[in-house]
């Protein structure tokens, strides 16, 4: 056995990883890191927006500025929040595709908010109380966690039309 | 090393999760049998070589190109798993886990040689922390002793000194002397 020492240790080179775990293991590393690398996006791009909607708030002085500030920061947590807790592929997916999109609608308010010559206390707080709808909608997400999934996408979608009217109020 | 490893590796880097696939895909066989010629153990094995992949692409930024394969850097990774497994489960797992040893996907041999295959396997759990990691590295990897030198970080006179304790060790469990 001694002249077939190494050639005994080639053979180990046989020793393969069951193919059925080695696709669960490569979906489950590719997958969570991809989750992970997009929530840190999405948190990175939330900071950078609302330090900018306060750039712009404060000097325009609007009376209810604070008051709007600390909704969207209600807002951008929840969505924050929910994508951490829906972690089922499918629903992250759509949760994210929602995130996405509520950004884009907050980065569409904050253009308008610094582009409008005056916006009139009667419109803010119009403003206000649907930010507070949308921010509800989205505490109330966060609440319910894993247990009614489909109840918490309708919940998103709920403040998303939130944040639409504001657009259209924003764009009289 | 596969076909424009380094392009791949700065895509990985970037962030891209298919480009860390491809690497996955070439590299994961090699480091689940060092881990598992390690442990002795396929579940084990399983675990650990899942974690040696998740960190790497969690910390695919520290990653720096020495002028091997990037499997270098992952048997590093692998090595390091490994010891940490053994500081928190070392008490259970001797003798579960020579009973655990048996080869997957073995090639057509005699029973005779079947046997022998596994008594060197059982023999490869016996020996120290580094003979081991010499002996696949070097001997059922076929790296070089650069490479090897590398990823145990030393140098290569120390791995060609630890290589010949190795395999007498190795022999002397198998009373081939």
């Amino acid at each position: 056995m001694s002249q077939d020492l190494f050639k005994i240790l080639k053979e180990l080179k046989n020793i393969q990883p069951d193919s059925d775990y080695s696709r669960q293991s490569r979906f489950l590393i590719l997958q969570s890191a991809r989750i992970n690398a997009d929530q840190d996006a999405d948190l990175r791009g939330q900071k950078a927006w609302l330090v900018e909607i306060l750039r712009v708030l404060y000097p325009a002085k609007l009376a209810l500025g604070v008051g709007i500030v600390i909704l969207i920061l209600t807002i951008s947590g929840g969505v924050y929040y929910i994508n951490n807790q829906l972690n089922q592929r499918n629903l992250v997916v759509q949760a994210s595709e929602m995130n996405a999109s509520i950004q884009v609608k907050l980065n569409e308010i904050k253009y308008l908010l610094e582009t409008s010559p005056q916006i009139d206390s009667s419109q803010i707080s119009t403003i206000q109380v649907l930010l507070e709808k949308a921010a509800n909608e989205l505490k109330e997400t966060s609440a319910l966690g894993n247990k009614d999934l489909n109840e918490s996408l309708r919940k998103i979608k709920s403040s998303q039309e939130a944040l639409e009217q504001i657009d259209v109020l924003l764009r009289q | 090393m596969i076909d424009g490893e380094k392009d791949i590796i700065e895509k990985a880097i970037k962030g891209e999760a298919e480009a860390f696939g491809l690497l996955y895909d070439k590299y994961q066989p090699q480091i689940y049998r060092f881990v598992y010629l390690k442990v002795g153990h396929r579940e084990e094995a399983e675990d650990l070589t899942h974690q040696v992949f998740l960190k790497s692409w969690q910390n695919i930024t520290e990653y720096s190109f020495q002028g091997f394969p990037f499997s270098s850097w992952l048997y590093s990774v692998a090595r390091h798993q490994v010891i940490d497994y053994y500081r928190t489960k070392k008490s259970n797992i001797a003798l579960e886990s020579i009973a655990e040893l048996k080869i997957e996907n073995p090639a057509p041999r005699t029973i005779d040689n079947n046997l022998d295959i596994e008594r060197v396997k059982i023999a490869i759990h016996q020996l120290k922390d580094e003979q081991q990691d010499i002996i696949v590295l070097r001997f059922i990897e076929d790296l070089s002793l650069q490479e090897v030198a590398s990823i145990l970080n030393k140098t290569e006179g120390a791995v060609k000194l630890l290589q010949h304790r190795a395999i007498k060790n190795l022999k002397k469990i198998l009373n081939l002397n």
